[in-house]
């Protein structure tokens, strides 16, 4: 049986590319791949500075940190608290204690 | 004609290609040169462009001592802090009559120091104003905002308790070098190991992350935590102060000890007119003989001694309690004769009667029932005179202990009561304990624990270098002692409430040829309370003027610093 032409065509494709096209093709290729690895490579290096930004940042607290400390131990030191002691007579001078001696077993009034 | 023209221009030709290929000879050669013999020279020269090597300071480890009133049972007497400096390029300050004025206001120069310091920079571009701005310094030099001006940060070690046991303490200088006290015998755990850091950077400076770096982390030191307890150092301090201020001593020292576990609790020492010595201002102090730790140092301890005699009479079973002695006012050995301290004749007596009174031909007896052999092994093998304690201090005197044949009879029976030996303070709060803690002699110690990289604690352990006497024998001479405070010499140490066992000592101060008859050193050494010791307490004061015997001296500074240690440390009274 023959086959309707109208309604079924058989194709060969043959795709041809030339020596120019082929070069083109390549550089672009090669072209982008370029700017991907580059874009890469900013975002990489951006990142690197946003690091050094934190590294800094976190020094900066350390060593806030540290002067902190610094004053809470100079304020709870003894000559602190005695020179508080001579502005504001909080503070009472510790009494000798009464030890309570007995042999029976319920507590003195 | 038409042929030597096309000759002539192929010479020319032929020229041009020869040159050319010369040209390209020598731009080889040249690239082969710099590319290939001089390759690790450029490299290292570019090396050294884009990669930098940094010093890694490690963090010096913190000193901690005990303090029963901070929540966590301790608290810092060493510590690093940021130091931040201010300083100015002078040639950037717009106006300095102005900029003076407004610094001076803030940092407490006065307007001419900080101009002066403005017009006669140390360098040009470069000048300190000051040095330890606090915080609101720091924030009131940044409100104002002068041109010029710098706030840089500066690592330095402070000491929040300023001049609190310096002696103990010691300092760190600002090139980082250790001196004295514990700062420096433990500089080596203390320091830590410094890192390096070889990375690659940018034009600005900044590390590439992404670079070939190498990278050797910093080992912080390690903490310390002592034995000593904060605030019975500070009252310590001041009751030996005001003592030595009294009596217009020399100089003296106290020394408080856990007889059980050799724990320092408190190390004081002082010299009269002695300066603060605040060790934040140490490059203020101009005689460093204040640093001296006078519990290191070795003397001749005079009575104190006898209750070494005592414990190694009768541990060795040559004398017993119950023993007497005829006591005849004088005794002759070597030729020499021997009296006691009052010149007295006392008759038969017990062997307590001998310390209560401090008789020296009581414990002369004593070492001649020894013998020499056995009374230089007492105090060497088992007492361990003659030679360092092995606290942790390496800076210790070790004293001295003559061989039975060194020195002639009379001078050992002398060493008896304490005279023609030396030893140190250290050493008889150490030999002291043994009797308190029932016969073992244990090893002196002033850390507690050490704190790994800051966090991890790692305790030290009591070392019971050996059982010195027997429990019986350290028994009897504690109740000896506690006879010596009720009914001799030593009543002024008594604190109510409470069985102290003690023993004064007046010694004699040696000078070349014999000894000073008008200097004295009193002592006293004592634990309490004596049923269950828990401190022994020694205590020396140096050449008082005012008054002769220790009883009067150094008993009562005995008596103050014990009263403070019971009170703070809530022990009830053991006196019933």
């Amino acid at each position: 049986m023959k086959r309707n032409p109208k309604i079924y065509r058989q194709y060969q494709r043959t795709f041809m590319v030339g020596p120019i096209s082929l070069s083109f093709i390549t550089i672009s290729v090669v072209v982008v791949l370029s700017l991907l690895y580059m874009s890469q490579s900013s975002r990489l290096l951006v990142r690197n500075y946003d690091f050094d930004e934190l590294e800094k940042k976190k020094a900066q607290i350390e060593a806030e940190t540290e002067k902190f400390e610094t004053e809470v131990a100079k304020l709870q030191s003894i000559t602190e608290i005695q020179k508080s002691q001579n502005a504001n007579k909080e503070l009472e001078k510790v009494r000798k204690i009464n030890y309570l001696t007995s042999t029976s077993s319920l507590a003195l009034k | 004609m038409a042929g030597y023209r096309t000759f002539n221009i192929r010479k020319r030709i032929s020229f041009l290609i020869i040159f050319s290929i010369f040209l390209s000879l020598v731009i080889m050669g040249r690239l082969f040169y710099l590319q290939i013999v001089k390759h690790d020279y450029y490299t290292a020269v570019a090396q050294d462009q884009y990669y930098k090597n940094s010093d890694l300071p490690a963090k010096r480890g913190e000193i901690y001592v005990k303090d029963n009133y901070a929540d966590s049972g301790k608290s810092k007497i060493a510590m690093n802090n940021i130091n931040d400096e201010l300083f100015a390029d002078p040639v950037m300050v717009d106006n300095k009559e102005e900029a003076s004025e407004k610094i001076s206001s803030i940092i407490g120069l006065s307007k001419e120091e900080v101009l002066d310091k403005l017009n006669h920079p140390s360098s040009p571009r470069y000048v300190k104003i000051k040095e330890g701005l606090s915080m609101e310094e720091e924030a009131q030099i940044k409100e104002i905002n002068l041109n010029g001006l710098r706030i840089a940060p500066r690592p330095s070690r402070y000491w929040p308790e300023k001049a609190l046991m310096a002696q103990v303490i010691g300092f760190v200088n600002k090139t980082g070098t250790a001196q004295y006290g514990v700062e420096q015998a433990f500089d080596s755990i203390l320091k830590g190991k410094p890192g390096k850091l070889k990375a690659e950077r940018d034009a600005m400076g900044t590390i590439i992350a992404t670079g070939n770096n190498v990278l050797i982390k910093p080992v912080d030191g390690d903490s310390l935590v002592l034995t000593i307890d904060k605030n019975v150092q500070a009252t310590t301090e001041e009751i030996l102060k005001n003592s030595v201020e009294k009596h217009g001593a020399d100089s003296g020292s106290v020394l408080v000890m856990d007889p059980n576990t050799g724990g320092i609790i408190a190390m004081a020492s002082y010299f009269l007119n002695e300066p603060e010595l605040d060790l934040n201002n140490y490059y203020e102090i101009e005689d460093y003989r204040f640093f001296d730790n006078l519990n290191l140092r070795q003397y001749e301890p005079g009575s104190v001694f006898k209750v070494i005699t005592m414990a190694a009479g009768l541990d060795s079973g040559k004398i017993k309690p119950e023993d007497t002695f005829n006591d005849s006012q004088y005794i002759v050995v070597g030729g020499n004769k021997i009296y006691n301290a009052d010149r007295k004749k006392h008759g038969t007596v017990s062997m307590s009667y001998i310390l209560e009174q401090s008789l020296n031909l009581g414990t002369a007896y004593i070492q001649g029932k020894l013998g020499e052999e056995d009374f230089f092994n007492y105090l060497t093998k088992t007492f361990g005179f003659g030679m360092k304690t092995g606290i942790e201090f390496d800076f210790e005197d070790g004293g001295k202990v003559y061989g039975p044949n060194e020195v002639n009879d009379h001078t050992y029976a002398t060493m008896s009561f304490g005279q023609s030996i030396a030893v140190t303070p250290l050493q008889m709060s150490s030999a002291v304990s043994v009797i308190a803690n029932g016969g073992n002699l244990v090893r002196p110690k002033i850390i507690e624990s050490f704190m790994r990289q800051g966090i991890k604690e790692e305790k030290k352990e009591t070392e019971i270098i050996k059982r010195a006497i027997s429990e019986e024998a350290a028994k009897e001479v504690t109740k000896m002692m506690i006879n010596t405070i009720e009914k001799g010499h030593g009543k002024q140490a008594k604190v109510s409430g409470y069985k102290v066992a003690g023993k004064t000592g007046t010694a004699q101060v040696p000078v070349p040829g014999g000894y000073d008859p008008n200097k004295t050193i009193g002592s006293f050494v004592g634990f309490a309370p004596a049923t269950n010791p828990r401190f022994v307490i020694y205590t020396k004061i140096d050449n008082p003027k005012d008054v002769e015997w220790a009883e009067s001296s150094a008993a009562p500074v005995f008596h103050d610093v014990l009263e403070n240690l019971l009170m703070y440390y809530n022990i009830p009274p053991d006196d019933n």
